[in-house]
């Protein structure tokens, strides 16, 4: 009994749509502070020595919108699969970009939340911290049913008027 | 059951799939939009190759040949700074260079001051294509009216390969 009422806690779908809050909040900021600075996440990207130069431009113009796209999406509740889809993703990624440059050995800023070169660099708890916004994102995948979504509100509304 | 779970499963992430790619689509027209209109956009070309890179900082430098270098150096008439760090000049350096990081220069000004007067060319070289050190020491020594100034791209590196002169230990 106990531990069907855990189980249900942890599936429910309430949970995936704090997540989901949780998530686009710190994706969309995460994405605003770099399009304020381009120029410094491509330092940050080109500081990884992990990408072949000529994709860094390209990437820090175009990762930071997906950042706030993906966010938004989560926010409101709009494509949600897709946005819970792209944040593990990337998260995947991050988290492998982590792990790579501290085997390596490297000093870099993360560049996650910060473009400064300044900012603290990269240790073992940045994976961490990862690892457990990947496991929100993989929640939102599989428990969410919609909550509060801007899809759901709309659909509604469509049903109201065909009645 | 457990064969519907699998589909529906499926289902859902092609549909998170094919949203994925909307989104990232999106954010890509946006990207470009933003970036072709704002002050500060990115160029989309290789601005990160060490050839780029150290054609940014040699912007408004003169670059000197090895072999005008190693000629000008022969005749002494050339005085070499070594821009990098301290510990690297001990290791080995051009002979008869001075190491001054970018950042003690306004100690050596007399010093580069007098020696450019007495006819020598002033050269600055670091290690790699891609170091900023001898640029920015070019410059400094620009700004406090010692001109010109030059530059010997990868000077260490080319030096050493060539097999001209070098030492070791402090100056």
């Amino acid at each position: 009994m106990m531990r069907a009422k855990i189980i249900s806690w942890f599936t429910s779908p309430l949970l995936a749509l704090l997540f989901r809050w949780c998530l686009g909040v710190i994706f969309v900021f995460a994405g605003l502070i770099k399009i304020a600075d381009p120029l410094g996440f491509a330092h940050a990207l080109y500081n990884y020595h992990i990408l072949p130069t000529w994709m860094i431009n390209p990437l820090a113009i175009l990762l930071p919108w997906i950042e706030v796209m993906v966010g938004v999406s989560l926010l409101a509740g709009v494509m949600i699969l897709g946005g819970a889809l792209m944040v593990s993703g990337m998260l995947a990624v991050f988290a492998a970009v982590l792990v790579i440059s501290l085997i390596r050995g490297l000093d870099v800023a993360c560049g996650c939340f910060s473009t400064s070169a300044a900012a603290e660099h990269v240790t073992w708890l940045y994976v961490v911290r990862d690892i457990f916004l990947l496991g929100m994102g993989i929640h939102i995948l599989l428990f969410d049913r919609g909550y509060a979504s801007l899809t759901r509100l709309i659909q509604t509304q469509l049903y109201k008027i065909s009645d | 059951m457990k064969l519907f779970d699998l589909t529906s499963g499926i289902l859902r992430m092609k549909q998170g799939i094919w949203q994925g790619v909307f989104l990232v689509c999106l954010a890509a027209f946006l990207a470009a939009g933003f970036n072709a209109i704002r002050a500060t956009g990115l160029p989309w070309k290789d601005q990160w190759s060490p050839a780029s890179l150290a054609a940014a900082q040699r912007q408004g430098l003169e670059e000197i040949p090895l072999a005008e270098a190693w000629s000008l150096y022969r005749a002494n008439k050339a005085l070499l700074l070594d821009a990098r760090d301290a510990v690297s000049f001990y290791q080995g350096h051009i002979k008869g260079a001075i190491n001054i990081p970018p950042g003690e220069a306004q100690g050596y000004l007399n010093e580069v001051m007098a020696r450019a007067r007495s006819g020598q060319a002033i050269i600055t070289y670091c290690d790699g294509v891609d170091c900023p050190l001898s640029a920015e020491l070019a410059r400094t020594l620009q700004g406090s009216s010692i001109a010109p100034v030059r530059v010997l791209l990868d000077g260490w590196g080319r030096w050493r390969k060539a097999g001209y002169p070098t030492a070791g230990g402090g100056r």
